[in-house]
């Protein structure tokens, strides 16, 4: 069983759910997908047992042969990635087209190192995550290789839980594909319910049972409203609403559980949307 | 004069710095947040054209087609498939670089428009404003971003920046004059900070940061701004209040006290930036 956690919004308190979920749950294996900006290691990651270099895209490379300045590869490439056999790193998709057209064969696509792969020890099991190079290519690859990663080092683990990235593009996609269950972390804003919509929008197209919590309920009892609205017509399941809660922030900066917060509103209201979860895991 | 607004970790504030930003110094707001597009909520521009953007993808022509396989072997992104009676396109996984109509032998290849997503164009009182949509099941926003960029007249111009450091980060990014980071004061937030930060220091763009719901000590985000050599050029309080419009879809702006910070934030942008 994948259970996901999205939220279409970022900084909707996605990391320090699936933190708690981590600690509350048996769960074995924790996949940080949000390879962009990962932050759960910071949480959780004690050790880390192994790294490996990942390439996720290509790269075309000039040999040391003569360019003869004919400008084809120039006019060729739709990213405005050449000119003349100079490459700009940043704008090339490594797709190749230049190293076709080159008349003097004096390009080549090479293999990119976009970021490493890193397996790290928590106090629950294990969690894999990556380091991605700032700027690189292909997100969604990095985290579809995190994932099998994940795979490779539990064996028939009851539940991975995974922790998705902002958006709903190809970072999203790679993380939602073969999860059997979505939680989406919604937040109590204009932003959040907008953001709620796509989020849902791609994960029916996916065909991924869906769960929705809100965050931050009470800074907009107009907007909880309107989530719960969405929920009804989606046909969602509305598993629980967090409150704003002032401890959340300061556990973070502390760089501690919510759980070591027993009597907390924020960790009452994830304790309880928890076992809401452990009850649709059950069920699947 | 383009002004990029990022934050490497989401949810910071960089919509309504730029938003506000944007109102302040009269100048275009443009959203490149693709996937989530949130500013319009805010500026609520009156939209005057909308337009589709279009991905160029193969269209292959089975009757001069010989399954030769060159065009699935050239494909760097695995969107050909060879196997069965013919070649068939995964038109997602397509990145439109028109390889594999250069490599056919035999003309079968043409390209066809695919719409990902659209872009809209609308005004509030003078400001202008644009945004990009990315349809929901698509996986690549760049494109929109790129088409956005392109209809940018002269003047300034406040880029609201997707979350995150990779491609759409870089292309909002790239060829601007300025960015701005807006972080708040926790690890995860210097955290994705120095995400952004060392995607700007690729591009060679110079930076200045904001921090968004200061509570009184920012130590762990000076340390990293001296560390680094980026000023802080503003600091915005946490306020429940400022949540709860924010929450409603309302401009900061609006409020005398936040109106003056973002004038006071706008002038040292226009200080920085010339």
């Amino acid at each position: 069983m994948n259970l996901l956690i999205v939220s279409g919004k970022g900084g909707t308190g996605k990391t320090t759910l699936a933190a708690t979920f981590s600690q509350l749950s048996n769960s074995k294996m924790i996949i940080d997908c949000d390879v962009e900006a990962s932050n759960l290691h910071l949480l959780l990651a004690r050790d880390d047992l192994e790294r490996h270099p990942f390439s996720g895209a290509k790269l075309a490379q000039p040999l040391d042969n003569e360019c003869t300045a004919c400008g084809l590869c120039t006019a060729t490439c739709r990213f405005g990635a050449i000119d003349n056999g100079i490459v700009d790193a940043l704008r090339c998709e490594g797709c190749g087209a230049c190293v076709f057209v080159c008349p003097v064969d004096h390009l080549v696509l090479q293999d990119a190192t976009t970021g490493a792969t890193v397996l790290s020890a928590t106090d629950y099991g294990l969690m894999s995550r990556a380091e991605m190079e700032p700027g690189a290519e292909g997100s969604g690859k990095l985290v579809t290789e995190i994932r099998r990663q994940g795979r490779l080092a539990t064996k028939d683990v009851p539940l991975t839980l995974l922790d998705g990235p902002p958006g709903i593009g190809c970072a999203v996609i790679a993380s939602m594909t073969g999860c059997q269950l979505a939680l989406v972390v919604a937040e109590a804003s204009l932003s959040g319910l907008s953001d709620a919509e796509r989020i849902i929008d791609l994960l029916q197209q996916m065909d991924v049972q869906t769960l929705l919590c809100i965050n931050r309920a009470d800074i907009s009892p107009e907007l909880t409203k309107q989530l719960e609205q969405l929920c009804s017509n989606k046909d969602i399941s509305l598993v629980g609403e967090i409150p704003y809660d002032p401890v959340v922030r300061e556990a973070q900066r502390q760089g501690r559980s919510l759980l070591d917060y027993p009597e907390s509103p924020a960790t009452k209201a994830i304790v309880a949307i928890w076992d809401r979860l452990s009850e649709a895991i059950g069920e699947e | 004069m383009k002004i990029a607004v990022l934050s490497g970790k989401g949810g910071t504030g960089k919509t309504t710095v730029a938003v506000n930003l944007a109102t302040v110094l009269a100048c275009r707001y443009v959203d490149c947040d693709v996937e989530a597009p949130n500013g319009f909520l805010f500026l609520q521009p009156t939209v005057e054209s909308k337009q589709d953007v279009l991905l160029q993808v193969p269209e292959i022509d089975h009757a001069l087609c010989t399954r030769c396989q060159e065009c699935v072997n050239h494909c760097q992104f695995n969107a050909l498939l060879g196997a069965g009676s013919r070649i068939n396109l995964f038109e997602k996984l397509c990145h439109s670089c028109g390889l594999c109509t250069l490599v056919c032998r035999f003309e079968a290849i043409k390209e066809k428009p695919r719409v990902i997503g659209y872009l809209e164009y609308g005004k509030r009182g003078q400001q202008e404003c644009w945004r990009g949509v990315l349809t929901p099941g698509e996986p690549m926003g760049v494109p929109i971003i790129d088409a956005l960029k392109d209809k940018l007249a002269d003047g300034w111009s406040m880029l609201d920046a997707p979350p995150g450091s990779s491609c759409s980060v870089v292309a909002t990014a790239i060829d601007t004059d300025f960015a701005i980071l807006v972080t708040e004061p926790t690890p995860f937030g210097v955290h994705d900070l120095d995400m952004a930060t060392q995607v700007i220091k690729k591009l060679g763009v110079p930076g200045a940061i904001v921090i968004n719901r200061s509570v009184g000590d920012d130590r762990l985000i000076e340390d990293y701004a001296a560390t680094n050599g980026i000023p802080v050029i503003g600091r915005l309080p946490f306020s429940l209040g400022a949540a709860q419009a924010i929450a409603r879809g309302e401009l900061l702006v609006q409020l005398p006290k936040w109106r003056a910070r973002f004038e006071e934030l706008g002038n040292r942008v226009r200080e920085l930036v010339g």
